[in-house]
């Protein structure tokens, strides 16, 4: 239409508003506030590059020991996403049916990204919990001793891995390789059935190319979530521990924001954190600019 | 792929089958829980028949918790976020496409960078501000010496502080999550594949831009519409560290950080039944919204991310 005039400013300002108070506004004072000491009993003091340097080590000190702890925690637990991509492209392989029950199945695959997670995080506690537990119950059933799992600092990391892998399975990846899936020419399945080609070779030939650039892209987002996210569970599965062994960066970034009134540190930790996952939004941007 | 191959199918079966127990299992686990009194509950091992304890469980959660204020607050929530997220985004689009002013591309670039920006990082300056939405503000006025213009006024020493707290209240729990890039992009990306021709026909029969907007975008909106209205209500039901933030209220609080009270702690009677028959009843709605509109669900996903 190309009105001209400020008609169509008007439209945009409630938006432009809400952008800046809430992103652009805390955006640029979380970096400012990277460089202060603040702990919101006295206004907050300029100290340059201090919090970073605390957390990541100078010359003479010692990097943070908690941060690394969180920084290790976190990637241990991001390696959890291949399988979770993995599992999402056979699961999408095997509903990519129209019929009606299978459309029932993606339902119910999809309902752990539907709800809370926090519903989901108070059932698994009370799944792994030791004396009542279900899983403890059935390991003594085939005559494993059952570890500890959220009381052991050994078991916790398999553990919430195991429940990110549950809750991610089944989700939006899924979503996304099922829409792939459907732009694959009816042709190729007819041609693959003619030729008499099996699973493997369907799995190979046809699935792979339709789909590898999703594989790329759920990877990416995947890695991008789990370096970012994991605060939620940490908070309502673990507590971060036991001996701190399942704090994410997250977490780590809360605490010491909201628990230990030290803020700066906290935005330094979320700088670190935005910092790591840059090349992943560098390379999901550029993918997109691709087509 | 009309093809039959039973062995195949049995195994794709007998492999769903167990996909949907592995994934049903914390929650038909957590079902049971709930129909249980507390000593069969805390009994080594739980017994896996449903018991007949399922209201009282539920209404003990009810009461302990606060759960019908606090599912109330998460419906006004959710509720508040969906429609105006919707709104905003759709005019702000209909902005950037359709009308050409100096801060266009200004105004476009500026909410495409905040998709950029991880939550995380700026979750604690948007509490500050949210905790005084009128802060940033107060140097534009003292700049301004409007406290001497007011004092001249009055004829007294006059001092403003821009105060105004969006802690605990539903306009703090709604409007810092209510300005959306994602949301904005939907709606500019399918604009963008609007016919010119409607706008030009539009425009010969004098409509204005208002009327455009109302008669013709609009009803071909309503199929995005409603696929965003699933999404963003489910989004906003489930937010989880915005509200645990900003409310200290336990009555301004939502649902799913009232759940979080009823774990049962280390020294607490062990009191699963309750606190499942609450995370059970806490995750309806958004399931229930889900499975009435399943049909625009999939497709706005598909439509969001690609």
């Amino acid at each position: 239409m190309n009105s001209r005039g400020t008609t169509g400013f008007f439209f945009v300002l409630p938006l432009l508003l809400g952008v800046v108070a809430f992103m652009v506004v805390p955006a640029v004072t979380a970096v400012g506030l990277s460089f202060c000491q603040w702990s919101l009993t006295a206004a907050p003091e300029w100290v340059g590059g201090l919090n970073y340097q605390s957390l990541l080590g100078r010359n003479s000190l010692q990097p943070d020991p908690l941060f690394c702890q969180a920084l290790f925690n976190t990637l241990v637990i991001s390696l959890v996403v291949p399988v979770q991509v993995g599992g999402s492209f056979v699961l999408a392989c095997f509903l990519n049916h129209r019929s009606g029950w299978r459309r029932f199945l993606r339902l119910v695959v999809f309902i752990p990204t539907l709800v809370s997670p926090i519903a989901l995080y108070i059932m698994w506690r009370a799944m792994f919990n030791c004396d009542v537990g279900l899983l403890a119950r059935l390991l003594m059933l085939v005559g494993i001793d059952s570890p500890l799992w959220l009381d052991d600092p050994a078991w916790s990391k398999p553990a919430v891995m195991l429940v990110l892998l549950w809750e991610g399975v089944g989700g939006f990846q899924m979503l996304f390789f099922l829409a792939g899936l459907r732009q694959i020419p009816e042709q190729l399945h007819d041609m693959a059935r003619l030729d008499g080609l099996g699973m493997g070779y369907r799995l190979k030939d046809i699935y792979w190319p339709w789909l590898k650039s999703l594989v790329g892209f759920n990877l990416c987002l995947g890695f991008l979530g789990a370096v970012q996210g994991g605060f939620e569970v940490a908070y309502i599965l673990t507590g971060g521990g036991p001996l701190r062994s399942t704090t994410t960066l997250s977490y780590f970034m809360f605490e010491n924001s909201f628990q230990w009134q030290r803020l700066g540190v906290g935005a330094a930790v979320g700088m670190i954190m935005f910092l790591l996952v840059l090349p992943l939004i560098v390379v999901r941007g550029r993918r997109k600019t691709h087509g | 792929m009309v093809e039959k191959t039973p062995l195949l199918d049995f195994f794709t079966y007998a492999f769903l089958i167990f996909g949907i127990l592995i994934v049903g299992f914390p929650i038909i686990y957590s079902l049971i829980a709930a129909t249980l009194p507390l000593e069969d509950v805390s009994r080594v091992p739980m017994p896996l028949i449903p018991g007949d304890q399922f209201m009282v469980n539920i209404r003990e959660a009810w009461t302990r918790g606060d759960l019908g204020t606090q599912i109330f607050n998460s419906f006004v929530m959710a509720s508040g976020i969906t429609v105006g997220k919707i709104a905003i985004s759709m005019i702000g689009a209909f902005s950037i496409v359709y009308f050409d002013y100096r801060f266009r591309a200004a105004a476009f670039a500026s909410v495409f960078c905040t998709l950029m920006l991880p939550v995380e990082v700026r979750i604690m300056p948007t509490y500050e501000v949210a905790a005084n939405i009128l802060g940033p503000l107060q140097p534009v006025w003292d700049f301004l010496h409007m406290d001497g213009l007011l004092s001249w006024f009055a004829g007294h020493d006059v001092e403003v502080l821009l105060n105004w707290s969006l802690l605990d209240s539903y306009t703090g729990l709604i409007l810092p999550l209510v300005a959306s890039a994602t949301c904005t992009f939907l709606f500019r990306q399918f604009f963008l594949t609007v016919p010119d021709e409607l706008c030009e026909a539009a425009k010969m029969d004098g409509a204005s831009p208002m009327t455009f907007f109302r008669k013709v975008l609009f009803p071909l909106s309503k199929t995005n519409i409603a696929a965003l209205v699933v999404i963003e209500f489910v989004y906003g039901y489930n937010q989880y560290l915005w509200p645990l933030l900003i409310t200290t209220n336990p009555k301004m609080t939502t649902a799913v950080i009232g759940l979080q009270n009823l774990i049962p702690q280390a020294d607490d009677l062990p009191e699963w039944n309750i606190a499942l028959g609450a995370a059970v009843l806490v995750m309806l709605p958004p399931i229930l919204v889900v499975l009435f509109m399943q049909r625009w669900f999939v497709k706005g996903l598909i439509e969001k991310e690609k």
